[in-house]
């Protein structure tokens, strides 16, 4: 195994600087990871920021993680055609280890007041997945992976999610990143032990973790807790031991990534907890590293030949995703939203709706309505 | 990685700048101006929070 990179996810938010910055000057954060595509907003990068990316940058301990590619999106759309230029164009100003995106399709009519949710496991969308990761790999030139997600619509979905990531990644020689809270959210919404889930990931293509925190929402009827991935409170003390029982079963892991919000981090004691637990998670990598010898990196090396022909596309699912995220943004009620699905194109389909746990559909409508609100 | 006494002294100062509220001409403002400015510095001080992993 190499040697571990304890890294913060860092992105242009004064709090999360804030909380970041004694970590900086002490040389404690190893790497950082940067959600390059979140600064839609921006017209520039403030020349201050840039002074922090590009250092990182030309130590080589810069990765890059994105949010809105919208990978699983039926119709291939111009703002992913966008998106794959502008990386194009990011990497050749900063130097990244790695790209990573996310799983999944976005709701919402720009994917910027979306939410990303889950698609069926099919052949067909397993080859738009597979596509679309060549061109994000032709676009950047570098090692990628993609991380799993923490919304399932149904314990069926969450047992198969590793083994569809090991034959998304296959033809890119990409990797995953294991987010650990993503998992613990699967673990409590679907009643499966930690060790069970963990064992159906593709261990072998871990190259980075991440840790972050979240917070419980009573389901409506008030009958259990949904743990929601929302990275605005501390990370839990089972995630720590994930940590340390997920490390030795992962060769290829490079970077510990250590991930929370602004809005989570407005106050001292706020910022001095998440700089605990990215000591904590330091101090678990530290462990390992003292062991090390010679770094032998896997490569995970992109192929050479871009991909060919025009994105794949499957209008079929583009108009079912168009439906479900009309019914999710705008069902006045969980019963609205059911009776909506079992008259849509998603009735009887691979979508498997007559399968979803009721309490995944209903955070999935709190979701997608939170997310189509933000302006 | 250590990073120089520079950089992070810029940073700290890049910090205070958008953690600041804005106190220029505000008077000036009708308070529909005064909403959307508002409006605009908070998207700036908050940039999108990450949503992308799901459960969000």
């Amino acid at each position: 195994m190499p040697r571990l990179l304890s890294t913060v996810a860092c992105n242009l938010d004064p709090h999360l600087l804030g909380a970041c910055l004694p970590l900086f000057e002490s040389g404690e954060a190893d790497a950082i990871e940067w959600s390059f595509d979140a600064l839609y907003r921006l017209d520039a990068l403030p020349d201050w920021f840039h002074g922090l990316i590009n250092a990182f940058s030309e130590g080589n301990r810069l990765i890059g993680h994105g949010i809105f590619f919208s990978l699983f999106s039926g119709k291939w759309h111009p703002e992913q055609e966008t998106w794959l230029r502008e990386l194009s164009a990011v990497c050749r100003k900063y130097r990244f280890d790695h790209i990573t995106e996310h799983f999944g399709f976005m709701t919402g009519q720009d994917f910027h007041h979306g939410a990303p949710l889950n698609i069926p496991y099919t052949d067909a969308a397993l080859r738009i997945g597979q596509d679309r990761l060549l061109r994000i790999a032709d676009a950047c030139g570098r090692p990628v992976g993609l991380e799993n997600l923490a919304f399932s619509w149904s314990v069926e979905e969450v047992r198969r999610h590793g083994d569809f990531l090991d034959q998304l990644m296959e033809p890119v020689n990409g990797f995953i990143i294991l987010d650990l809270h993503n998992l613990y959210c699967q673990v409590a919404n679907f009643d499966l032990p930690f060790e069970t889930l963990a064992a159906l990931y593709p261990l072998h293509r871990v190259r980075e973790i991440h840790i972050s925190g979240g917070r419980w929402e009573p389901s409506e009827d008030r009958s259990r807790s949904i743990r929601r991935d929302t990275h605005d409170d501390s990370v839990p003390e089972e995630v720590f031991r994930y940590l340390e029982n997920i490390i030795p079963q992962c060769p290829h892991l490079r970077y510990l990534v250590m991930e929370q919000l602004g809005a989570g981090l407005e106050t001292e004691d706020s910022k001095t907890a998440f700089r605990a637990d990215f000591r904590r998670m330091a101090a678990i990598a530290g462990q390992w590293n003292v062991t090390k010898g010679d770094e032998i990196l896997h490569p995970f090396s992109p192929p050479a030949t871009p991909p060919q022909g025009a994105p794949l596309e499957d209008l079929a699912l583009h108009q079912q995703q168009t439906e479900l995220s009309s019914i999710l943004e705008n069902a006045p009620s969980f019963e609205a939203a059911t009776h909506a699905l079992q008259a849509s194109s998603l009735a009887q389909s691979h979508w498997q709706v007559e399968q979803w746990s009721p309490h995944m559909l209903e955070t999935a409508i709190r979701i997608a309505q939170k997310w189509m609100k933000k302006n | 990685m250590k990073l120089s006494k520079i950089l992070i002294g810029a940073i700290m100062a890049g910090i205070a700048i958008q953690t600041l509220p804005s106190c220029s001409k505000d008077r000036d403002l009708t308070p529909q101006q005064k909403e959307a400015k508002k409006k605009e510095e908070e998207k700036k001080r908050h940039m999108d929070p990450c949503p992308a992993c799901g459960m969000g």
